[in-house]
């Protein structure tokens, strides 16, 4: 066979090389020798034959090289050379490799960390899940209803109700599943142990199957879970292994949850963590035992008009199926669902509103997120940031590789003029940029997963449930790889090119008399100085903007004095009837407000930047809507002397009073933005706001308009909201947060709080017990970190590029001492010269700022939304940055400057 | 001395394989019996040589093997392959093809 003789052949050539070339020299040596005979035997003398022969033979060497390329392997066989002398030069000049390896490791390892995070939140399809790429999320996006959940961002739920005729009704898909949206931790209790803490949430039958999950031991969930009330519950393998060591007798264990007694039956496959990518629940309960675990709020009924959307729902669709499919069947079942769901409740024009709700299908491979939304803009700013560090520690290698390839040019020369060809050259200088580069990433790799865990903290800031470990999973390997080469080409190439761009002779000459060098590879230094200026100057200035946002946002104007406040929120849920709970709010009020120390205290349903939201759809006496947004308003129930504790004032009208009672007439306070917007000029106390959907409907008169708070959000305006008080709504401040205004620092009132709240029922779960700073202190959190690795990076960028100017103008200087000595023979003053040096620098940097300006403009565009109180293109930010990178610079620049103007023209002269 | 610029790119494959047909040799006889039979008009150097035998090796047309030559010396000697023996006609027929076409434009003048 002729391809295994050819194998055979090149196998031989690459392992057994030796004895290869052995031969081949001696079949050129027969050749030789042959040809000496033949001239002998012609008449020469030996002498002669021997010279004749050689001058007949040629170049051996060359064309042993030659047969080495037509046996294919000298690829591969010089790539070994010229590893192994990269490796040597790389080691004669220690001081150069560290200085490179070390700053590609910061740079690829900064990049890995965070492409890393990126990955993770943004990228990562669910792990562990079966062909994720199959599957597809149902939601609920627009704000039709009456309904309660969490608001940030367009709403992802569905009520149970609806997913029930999602799994029943879908043609296209080929399973349904539900998951409850919120990640809850649990006090449960194994056997007769102690209670403990877990998370989990509930899922569907179908949950396992729909994602193609199965068991490591044990079971899961089935579709029959669906229909009868079963107390099994399956636990993730990493609670598994943590909470009991792996061991196989957990099956079959109770575990008590709220309520109710249930048994584990299976621990899921290893790997996976459920739907939500970034949260790793140890628990998956079934949702149809919502109820028993939770009695008081049953979840899996609605009540119309109100819905309880709380549920996650994917859909995984049949092979032949599209989303779009998918979307329609859905939706026409929707829309039957809807009509039936509401019935006979509404009529009209809100029947019509009510109906108008569509389902959206998106693709579900990578999960469903609440870290995604929030943290996308960040990560993606971050990662062009440590990737403009990267470039420009390329730009800074590059211009330190032009410096060693002009010194190395005689050597290089030399090489070429005996007879290695220019492309063989190149290869051996791309091959130490390689080594560095490899190096480099190897280390990065250290860097990287040095750096993973302050940046897994920083999300966790604002989600305490957030979890990921630092894996080189094949996407994360690939990009290491691809910046570890691509910084290689980057910084390795333009080098390698200068430096074997000559003609061998001249530089061997130039060499010998030591004139002044070629300005074209100063060209290329000065080019890569300035983009590294202009790289930095982008980040310097969303680095300033983000900076100059948090400042703002933590002295964000609340409406309220945020500080020396309290918030307690205490479970009423269990207690008891809505008297009994309203009897507690006032006895807790009560007793709070006899603390010493304590100077106000009222309450809250929704307590302050919670993260949670309630809102209405209402009926304004006098106003007509103009269309289907301005039928809603933010809304919060809240106890007597609300606005007084926090301090808003109230610019018309009253706060609500103790008066305000379950018999007295229902009233209402609004906020400045409500009255903009319904009463727009109208005086509106006295005016009436009626909920559409409530049980009953109440009419609330107004009694006063107060400033506009900000209670939820730092970010955005302040929206119409409305307030009633506690027992004129039933039933709806089931988890009042107490808000104490103390005297002094509040933070040691918290426990003389606690100890109070269990002296009036010592069976209150006390759900938050925290100071309003310790409150807010998330809300910025991200933007802090954000801020402080954008200064980080900002700050190395700037240094790299220093440091590259620094370099070419020293170079600079000292390839051009003699035209400056010969300037400063002529008269030319010290001030002349430095000033001719800083001249230079300017033009270096104006050409650098012009192009940066045009990137930052860019930039800031990019964080556009994640700016508060700074206009993206602030003028203010652009010329601190702009000053801040002219100064460094000019003191760059200085040194060389001075150095020249203190030439000694005649020994330069000399010397020369 | 250099290599033969004026053959035509792959000439020199051809002739290798035309002169090996005749009986396996090793590199200088080839290069002899190629300048004789050419009647000294084709030399060629060993640096055009030895690096075509080794491609040809490569290719699978031609085989070498040590054995003691004419001066009782080791010397490398290359046969044909059954391949190669095909590639001779193909390759005699391709080039036959080749020259007649030029001929058909150099000729008239």
């Amino acid at each position: 066979m002729r391809w295994t003789k050819t194998l055979r052949l090149r196998l031989r050539s690459l392992f057994l090389s030796g004895r290869v070339e052995q031969e081949l020299g001696e079949e050129l040596q027969y050749h030789l020798e042959h040809l000496v005979d033949d001239f002998v035997a012609a008449g020469m003398s030996p002498e002669e034959a021997r010279y004749a022969a050689r001058r007949e033979m040629g170049a051996i060497d060359q064309s042993k090289e030659e047969c080495r390329d037509a046996r294919g392997v000298a690829l591969v066989d010089s790539i070994r050379q010229d590893l192994t002398y990269a490796l040597r030069a790389l080691r004669k000049s220690p001081g150069f490799t560290a200085v490179a390896i070390l700053s590609l490791a910061l740079g690829i390892g900064a990049n890995t960390a965070i492409f890393t995070l990126w990955n993770g939140v943004l990228r990562a399809p669910l792990s562990g899940v079966r062909n994720p790429e199959e599957l597809v999320m149902l939601s609920n996006p627009g704000d039709a209803g009456s309904w309660s959940g969490r608001t940030d961002g367009p709403r992802s739920w569905l009520t149970y109700g609806e997913f029930e005729q999602m799994r029943d009704h879908v043609e296209a898909f080929s399973g349904v599943m539900a998951s409850q949206s919120s990640l809850s931790t649990w006090q449960v209790r194994f056997e007769d142990g102690a209670w403990e803490e877990a998370s989990g949430r509930f899922v569907s039958g179908g949950f396992f199957d729909v994602l193609g999950v199965g068991a490591a031991i044990g079971r899961v969930f089935t579709a029959a879970g669906d229909r009868t009330d079963t107390p099994h519950v399956v636990i993730s393998h990493t609670y598994w292994q943590r909470r009991f060591g792996g061991r196989s007798d957990v099956l079959g264990k109770t575990v008590t949850i709220g309520k109710a007694a249930m048994t584990i039956i299976g621990v899921a496959a290893r790997g996976f963590i459920g739907e939500t990518s970034g949260q790793q629940p140890d628990l998956w309960l079934p949702l149809r035992m919502q109820p028993s675990a939770l009695p008081g709020q049953d979840r899996l009924h609605d009540t119309p008009p109100q819905k309880i959307m709380w549920l996650h729902v994917f859909g995984r669709l049949k092979p032949d199926r599209t989303p779009a499919q998918a979307g329609a069947q859905a939706n026409a079942v929707f829309q039957a669902g809807l009509e039936s769901f509401y019935g006979a409740a509404a009529s009209g024009e809100r029947r019509r509103q009510l109906l108008d709700q569509r389902l959206v299908i998106s693709p579900g491979s990578r999960g469903a997120s609440t870290t995604r939304r929030e943290f996308s803009q960040s990560l993606t700013a971050l990662l062009a940031a440590v990737g403009v560090v990267l470039l420009i520690a390329c730009a800074n290698l590059a211009n330190l590789l032009l410096a060693r390839g002009a010194a190395r040019k005689p050597e290089i020369a030399l090489r070429l003029s005996l007879g290695a060809s220019r492309g063989r050259v190149i290869r051996q200088l791309v091959t130490e940029s390689l080594t560095l580069a490899a190096a480099g990433g190897a280390a990065a790799i250290a860097v990287a997963s040095m750096l993973h865990p302050a940046l897994v903290r920083m999300v966790a800031t604002s989600h305490e449930d957030f979890r990921m470990s630092f894996e080189l999973d094949p996407l994360v390997l690939t990009f290491l790889v691809s910046a570890t080469v691509a910084a290689a080409l980057l910084f390795g190439a333009l080098p390698a090119w200068q430096a074997t761009k000559t003609d061998a002779g001249a530089s061997l000459r130039e060499q010998s008399r030591g004139a002044i060098g070629s300005f074209r590879q100063m060209r290329s230094g000065r080019l890569l100085v300035s983009l590294q200026l202009a790289l930095s100057l982008p980040l310097l200035v969303g680095a300033g903007l983000l900076a100059r946002t948090v400042y703002n946002l933590q002295r964000a104007d609340l409406g309220f004095p945020a500080e020396r406040l309290l918030l307690v929120r205490v479970d009423l849920r269990e207690a008891g009837s809505e008297t009994r709970r309203e009897s507690l709010r006032r006895e807790l009020l009560d007793e709070i407000r006899q603390i010493p120390g304590v100077r106000a205290a009222s309450f809250s349903q929704l307590g302050i930047f919670s993260g949670g939201e309630s809102s209405a759809t209402i009926e304004v006496e006098g106003y007509v809507p103009k269309g289907d947004r301005d039928r809603g308003s933010a809304l919060d129930v809240i106890g007597p002397g609300y606005f007084s504790t926090l301090g808003v004032p109230i610019s018309l009208g009253r706060d609500i009073l103790e008066s305000d009672r379950a018999g007295t007439p229902a009233v209402c306070v609004i906020n400045e933005a409500f009255a903009k917007q319904f009463f727009n000029g109208r005086n509106p106390i006295g005016m009436r706001i009626t909920p559409v959907f409530d049980d009953e409907r109440t009419a609330y008169h107004v009694v006063g308009v107060t400033g506009n708070a900000r209670t939820q959000a730092l970010r955005g305006n302040v929206g119409p909201r409305y307030f009633v008080p506690a027992p004129q709504r039933p039933s709806s401040a089931t988890l009042p947060t107490f808000l104490i205004r103390t005297a002094t620092d509040a933070a040691p009132a918290i426990a003389v709080v606690r100890k109070t709240v269990h002296r009036v029922d010592a069976a209150l779960p006390i759900l938050l017990a925290t100071t309003i700073e310790e409150q807010m202190a998330p809300l910025t959190a991200q933007d802090r970190t954000t801020a402080q690795l954008a200064m980080v990076f900002g700050c190395v960028a700037l240094a790299l590029a220093a440091i590259g100017l620094y370099g070419v103008l020293s170079y600079g200087v000292a390839r051009r001492t003699g035209e400056i000595a010969i300037r400063i023979a002529l008269g030319a003053q010290a001030g002349r010269v430095i000033s001719m040096i800083l001249g230079e620098t300017i033009g270096l940097v104006s050409a650098g700022l012009l192009v940066g300006g045009g990137l930052a403009y860019a930039v800031s565009r990019l964080i556009d939304s994640r700016l508060y109180g700074v206009a993206p293109q602030d003028p203010l930010t652009l010329a601190m940055a702009t000053g801040l990178l002219l100064l460094v610079a000019l003191s760059a620049a200085f040194l060389p400057a001075q150095r020249a103007s203190r030439l000694d023209p005649m020994a330069a002269l000399r010397q020369q | 001395m250099s290599k033969p610029t004026d053959l035509v790119q792959g000439t020199l494959d051809l002739l290798i394989l035309r002169v090996l047909a005749l009986e396996p040799m090793h590199g200088l006889a080839i290069a002899q019996r190629i300048r004789q039979m050419s009647r000294e008009q084709l030399r060629v150097g060993q640096s055009a040589l030895y690096p075509a035998l080794h491609k040809l090796e490569q290719q699978g047309w031609i085989e070498a093997e040590w054995g003691p030559s004419e001066n009782n010396r080791r010397a490398k000697y290359y046969k044909l392959t059954a391949h190669g023996r095909k590639a001779v006609k193909t390759e005699t027929a391709e080039w036959e093809r080749l020259s007649a076409a030029i001929s058909l434009i150099v000729k008239p003048i």
